[in-house]
């Protein structure tokens, strides 16, 4: 994977969650020990109260003044208690009723935090303190019920996670809105290259690339025009020398005609035999250099049209043998090959299957996922060890003899750059040759 | 039969137009685009052999420019360019036939005839007309018997005209327009001479003379 706008959306959401993570967690902590540091104030105040009213009575025992004392403490289970022990003595509050908080024994000075859970199953937090006064030392245990803190901790807590959660969530969506839109111009541009390949468009918008990848955008631009012109330059060119070269051979086949040569027949013989060679060689140069290959498609081919045109020429073509040519296409019309290159293939693979013909052809092209042309024709067809050598990979057209006749070479050449397959069988519907390509 | 020969290069030209002549086309020659169509106007070829790289003003435009002006001449495209999509321009703009070069002549002169049979709603192959066949080949014709009678050259051309265009009345002047000879005088009786002579080889009814309309090419009745 490796995917910018992925590792983006995986670098953003990571740190987002931590961060909303860490700042949850922290809050919490801080709401939390707040509310306990003043509960401790608090219970730590109520000690002092009741040291304060603590004295030592008749009998030298030391007793509580309960006017001093604050009335939650005198209402049973009120949630706030306290038990005070020195040496024998072990007062409780009347808020305990009969239960007893387990306290340990603390010298003067010491202070000890304790939660444990209280009458009731009430959670309690208890302050234990060491005091001495008048001769005896003392320790208070003042203990408060959290359960209400708890909860309204808990409220706190969990309305704190909404919002938290919430902001999370909207953020989140924002980063995918924000990374969405800014990787759209590379989105669209990804779709101009996919209607590129497929010749739909002969460049890239321009105006559509971000700043980024502007300077690629027009370099591409740039080399798809190179690549055009010198498309256009080598097939100009070439056209131009087979123009040049055909008429002086032209020439020169007909002058072995002359009268004057009729009284050497060998060298007649040579010469034509030369010319021929020379004149098939080159037309396989010529037609190769034609074809533009598997790549940019600078036009793309109508199927439909295009066809049904090609078939009123070859119909003309071969109007002496009468022969028909059905054509079914399923599929799209569009073809996504040159359209040049499209047409020297049906070209080739008709005319080769009229000049077989008795008097039917068919051809039958669906343009699905693949591209897959079926020629049928009611000719000789040809025997199963000349398929095999037809078909054999790396079979040169200058290598097949011309006596052939059926100018696969350049068909042969021009599949193999488009990496498609040809087969040749027996045509059981016409029976003749069948020629399938697969592109 | 007159052929109109466009072709830039003058030995190919030559060559091409000795070969015509001995096949019994009577050849008018240009060697550029604008001499080609201006002559190609002219309603007195019965087909053109059309090179595409030609200097002025490209065959294709000239074809073009005859068809746009409702000129039906029968085209035969005789040109380097092989590829087939020049082969569907080519058609597109109004040709009737499209030959690759190099070519050999056999090739040419069999699609040439081809295209006139064509044209004249005639069947390819050997020309059978009303009891006589013509072998254009070898410039003679066979009877229904079987009996072949060998032709000159100028009523061999008389022959091919009139089987090409049989049941039809023929002027004169489109015979001498159509079978000209570079030897005779348009005003003389020529072409009467030769009618004399395909009626005496072929027998007296076969050309009947429409007294100042023209000839009709009745054949034997069978």
């Amino acid at each position: 994977m490796n995917s910018i706008q992925i590792k983006l959306s995986i670098g953003l959401f990571v740190s987002l969650v931590l961060v909303f993570a860490y700042l949850w967690q922290t809050t919490n902590n801080s709401i939390r020990s707040l509310s306990e540091e003043y509960m401790v104030e608090h219970l730590k105040h109520d000690a002092e109260g009741i040291l304060n009213a603590l004295k030592i009575d008749g009998s030298g025992e030391p007793s509580l003044n309960l006017e001093q004392i604050e009335p939650v403490y005198l209402r049973p289970f009120s949630g706030q208690y306290y038990q005070i022990k020195a040496k024998n003595t072990l007062i409780r509050s009347r808020s305990l009723w009969d239960q007893e908080l387990s306290m340990p024994d603390l010298t003067v000075g010491e202070q000890q935090l304790l939660t444990m859970t209280g009458p009731k199953k009430q959670p309690l937090l208890i302050v234990v303190s060491g005091f001495y006064k008048q001769g005896i030392t003392y320790t208070i245990a003042v203990a408060e019920d959290i359960s209400p803190t708890l909860a309204s901790q808990h409220a706190f807590q969990s309305s704190y996670s909404y919002t938290v959660g919430g902001l999370l969530v909207f953020l989140l969506v924002c980063q995918v809105l924000i990374l969405r839109i800014s990787f759209n111009p590379l989105k669209q541009i990804q779709r101009q290259i996919t209607k590129l390949r497929q010749g739909e468009q002969q460049q890239i918008d321009v105006q559509q690339a971000p700043d980024e990848v502007l300077e690629l955008v027009s370099e591409i631009n740039h080399l798809l025009r190179v690549i055009e012109n010198r498309l256009e330059r080598s097939r100009n060119a070439l056209g131009d020398l087979a123009h040049a070269l055909k008429i002086p051979l032209t020439v020169i086949q007909q002058l072995t005609h002359n009268t004057a040569l009729k009284d050497q027949p060998e060298m007649c013989k040579a010469l034509q035999k030369q010319t021929t060679n020379m004149q098939r060689i080159m037309q396989r140069v010529l037609k190769q250099a034609r074809f533009s290959g598997d790549g940019v498609v600078i036009s793309k081919f109508n199927a439909q049209e295009e066809i049904s045109e090609l078939i009123d020429i070859l119909e003309v073509m071969h109007q002496e043998k009468g022969i028909s040519i059905q054509f079914t296409l399923t599929g799209q019309d569009m073809i996504a090959i040159d359209r040049e290159d499209m047409l020297e293939l049906l070209g080739n693979l008709l005319d080769n299957a009229c000049k077989w013909a008795k008097s039917q052809v068919t051809i039958f092209i669906n343009n699905s996922q693949q591209l897959r042309i079926v020629i049928e024709d009611d000719g000789p067809g040809i025997p199963d060890e000349n398929i095999a050598i037809l078909t054999r990979r790396g079979t040169r057209g200058d290598e097949m003899s011309e006596g052939h006749g059926l100018g696969l070479s350049i068909v042969q050449y021009m599949i193999e750059q488009y990496k498609g397959q040809l087969k040749l069988n027996h045509s059981s519907q016409l029976g003749g040759l069948l020629v399938e390509v697969i592109l | 039969m007159r052929l109109l020969l466009v072709e830039d290069d003058e030995d190919l030209l030559q060559l091409l137009k000795k070969d015509l002549e001995n096949a019994g086309f009577d050849v008018a020659n240009a060697s550029d685009g604008i001499d080609a169509e201006f002559l190609g106007f002219e309603a007195i070829y019965d087909c053109a052999i059309l090179d595409l790289g030609l200097p002025l003003r490209s065959g294709l435009e000239v074809l073009k420019h005859w068809r746009e002006e409702g000129n039906a001449l029968p085209v035969l495209i005789l040109t380097a360019r092989d590829a087939w999509y020049e082969k569907v321009e080519g058609f597109k703009a109004g040709a009737d036939d499209y030959l690759a070069k190099p070519f050999h002549i056999e090739e040419l002169l069999m699609r040439i005839q081809a295209l006139l049979h064509r044209v004249n709603q005639q069947p390819a192959g050997i020309l059978h007309v009303a009891g006589f066949s013509l072998d254009e080949e070898r410039q003679l014709v066979t009877t229904l018997e079987g009996v072949e009678i060998k032709l000159t050259g100028v009523e061999f051309k008389l022959l091919r005209y009139l089987l090409l265009h049989p049941e039809k009345i023929i002027s004169k002047s489109i015979l001498t327009e159509h079978i000209y000879d570079a030897d005779s005088d348009k005003d003389s009786n020529v072409i009467e001479v030769y009618i004399r002579h395909l009626r005496r080889k072929l027998g007296a009814s076969v050309i009947e003379t429409r007294r100042g309309q023209g000839y009709i090419f009745k054949g034997k009745s069978a």
